[in-house]
């Protein structure tokens, strides 16, 4: 006779019992408690809540390490607009970039990992971007230790490489409809303005792998009313938009957009800390 | 102690310790008993694979099903028709000539899965032993081969594009290479948006900067198959942008960096090139 388990509660009970016996009597290694992992232990805390806390601390250790990589990109931009600073004006504005770095690192490990109870439905605001958060210190930063002329020709830059990013995502959208649909260039033109007007991050998610139904592709994030108008009906027949999503749901790709435009330098390896700014 | 209470303290210590011993140390409510033998019969029934069974799910894309993914190919192919005529205004029989095209393109496609098809039917292969593996691993690469075949028909290779030029007139051919230029200058763009996207926050181009790379990489661009290219989202482009910089003047690129930047963007360089043999076996790029 043998004994096969439809649920995992009673597998999962010996296997942390084998582990806590093997670490016991230390047959098997165990991974030491590192500072960054250490959660202040408040006794009246809920366990859950507890664990969801030391969870977030984890994945901004994560988060932490992406925000730098861009930090280190923002700080070369930096250099460029604003040329030769004093030194302390250098320290002040790449420490503050590094704190704000470590501050939306965390910010997106929250929103990684949701709190354990629903959201009341009068406190639906969005959360603000945290990739938005180490460039807006740097600025705020540049206008307190150099000058509001340097901030503004800084913020400039940002604008205007944000535009190309916002530009560029919609040009790779129609370029994946274009290889589905086989669009004119008079439908890409049409596609792209319709993008451009209802731009949202969430659209960001059409560029995520592949979802097919049927052999069709999906376009998660993309709303059908900016593409179905300008397409012929035989394009229109091979055109699935993603269901219309709810306010949640929304939400979650807005999220997971903004966790793509971070993540999109993780095969690659930081620059490295640029001694310029922390001598 | 009485001698019978020593038998119950035996009698209890027995059936204490017997199931832990010799049985599972923990049983759950949701636990479902099977029979062992019933379990190796069924354990060896799961090893033999019958794959007349299993070909059409892994050989058709839509619901496994032979016809609707013929159909699905064709109506695709159609819309290359749809989209000539749409920049053209093919007459009927320009249309009809492109259509008949379309079609033994996505038959010859067919005709081709029926082959890997009729090598495998009647026959069920033993996934106990080693040789059964290695076949089933051979069924799985064609699987990925016939897959293939459906989605580059109607491709560089095939009738409809080469019969298109010849039933043209050449205003015709005029418009239809001036959409097809456009397209593939579109479809480029796409690639050095997705790379370059990248290289601005990595680098901290400036937009000078950035303009002056993009505006060397749309003067030379690679070519590329949209289809494949963009069938894993938006993954693939920027490594075929980092080819597309290693395929520049290094010196003209160079110049437009500072050298921190350039030590990076050195970076980039490599890794498209350590991905070039991947683009070009997955049909990515065509060179």
């Amino acid at each position: 006779m043998t004994i096969t388990s439809s649920r995992f509660s009673v597998r999962f009970l010996r296997a942390a019992a084998t582990i806590s016996l093997l670490a016991g009597i230390g047959g098997m290694p165990v991974r030491g408690v590192l500072a960054e992992d250490r959660v202040d232990v408040d006794p009246a805390e809920d366990p859950a809540q507890m664990q969801r806390r030391q969870q977030i601390k984890q994945q901004a250790t994560h988060w932490e390490q992406q925000f730098t990589k861009m930090l280190y990109g923002d700080l070369e931009l930096l250099r460029a607009v604003c040329g030769d600073l004093p030194r302390e004006s250098r320290r002040a504005i790449a420490t503050s970039g590094e704190q704000a770095a470590r501050e939306a690192a965390l910010q997106m490990a929250e929103l990684q990992i949701p709190p354990l109870a629903e959201p009341k439905p009068d406190a639906e605001k969005s959360p603000d971007n945290p990739v938005t958060i180490p460039s807006a210190a740097l600025t705020k930063s540049v206008a307190e230790h150099v000058g509001s002329e340097q901030a503004k020709a800084f913020a400039e830059q940002l604008t205007r490489r944000d535009d190309r990013r916002k530009a560029a995502i919609i040009h790779e959208i129609v370029a994946v409809l274009d290889s589905e649909l086989v669009l004119t260039a008079s439908q890409r033109e049409e596609i792209e303005r319709s993008l451009r007007q209802q731009w949202n991050d969430s659209m960001m998610m059409t560029l995520q792998g592949i979802v097919t139904a049927n052999g069709i592709r999906v376009f998660p994030g993309l709303p059908g009313a900016c593409v179905s108008p300008h397409l012929t009906k035989a394009q229109r027949q091979r055109f699935l938009p993603q269901p219309d999503a709810n306010r949640q749901q929304r939400g979650a790709w807005q999220h997971q957009a903004w966790m793509q435009t971070v993540n999109m330098l993780n095969n690659v390896q930081p620059a490295g800390r640029d001694p310029w700014w922390f001598e | 102690m009485t001698g019978r209470g020593v038998f119950r303290m035996v009698a209890a210590l027995v059936l204490v310790t017997v199931p832990v011993l010799s049985g599972p140390s923990l049983r759950g409510e949701d636990d479902t008993v099977i029979d062992a033998a019933a379990q190796r019969a069924q354990g060896q029934q799961h090893q033999q694979i019958d794959l007349d069974q299993q070909m059409n799910g892994m050989f058709f894309p839509v619901e496994g099903n032979a016809e609707k993914s013929r159909q699905q190919c064709l109506d695709r192919l159609l819309l290359q028709v749809s989209a000539l005529d749409e920049i053209c205004g093919l007459k009927a029989e320009q249309r009809r000539k492109c259509e008949v095209a379309a079609k033994l393109d996505v038959a010859r496609a067919i005709d081709e899965i029926e082959a890997v098809r009729q090598r495998y039917s009647g026959r069920t292969i033993d996934l106990q032993n080693p040789a059964g593996q290695a076949e089933w691993q051979r069924v799985h690469q064609d699987a990925q081969a016939v897959r293939a075949k459906l989605q580059d028909a109607g491709g560089e290779t095939s009738l409809l594009r080469k019969v298109i030029p010849g039933i043209l007139d050449e205003e015709q051919r005029s418009d239809w290479r001036r959409e097809s230029d456009l397209r593939a200058q579109y479809q480029w763009r796409g690639v050095v948006d997705a790379g370059m996207v990248q290289l601005d926050i990595a680098l901290g181009l400036t937009s000078e900067q950035s303009e002056a790379i993009r505006g060397l990489l749309m003067e030379k661009p690679l070519r590329i198959n949209p289809a494949k290219l963009w069938m894993h989202g938006s993954h693939f482009p920027p490594f075929v942008c980092r080819y597309g910089l290693a395929k520049l003047d290094q010196a003209k690129l160079k110049a437009l960096v500072n050298e921190r930047q350039w030590k990076m963007l050195g970076q980039f360089i490599e890794q498209g090139k350590g991905m070039k043999e991947h683009l070009k076996q997955q049909k990515m790029i065509l060179e």
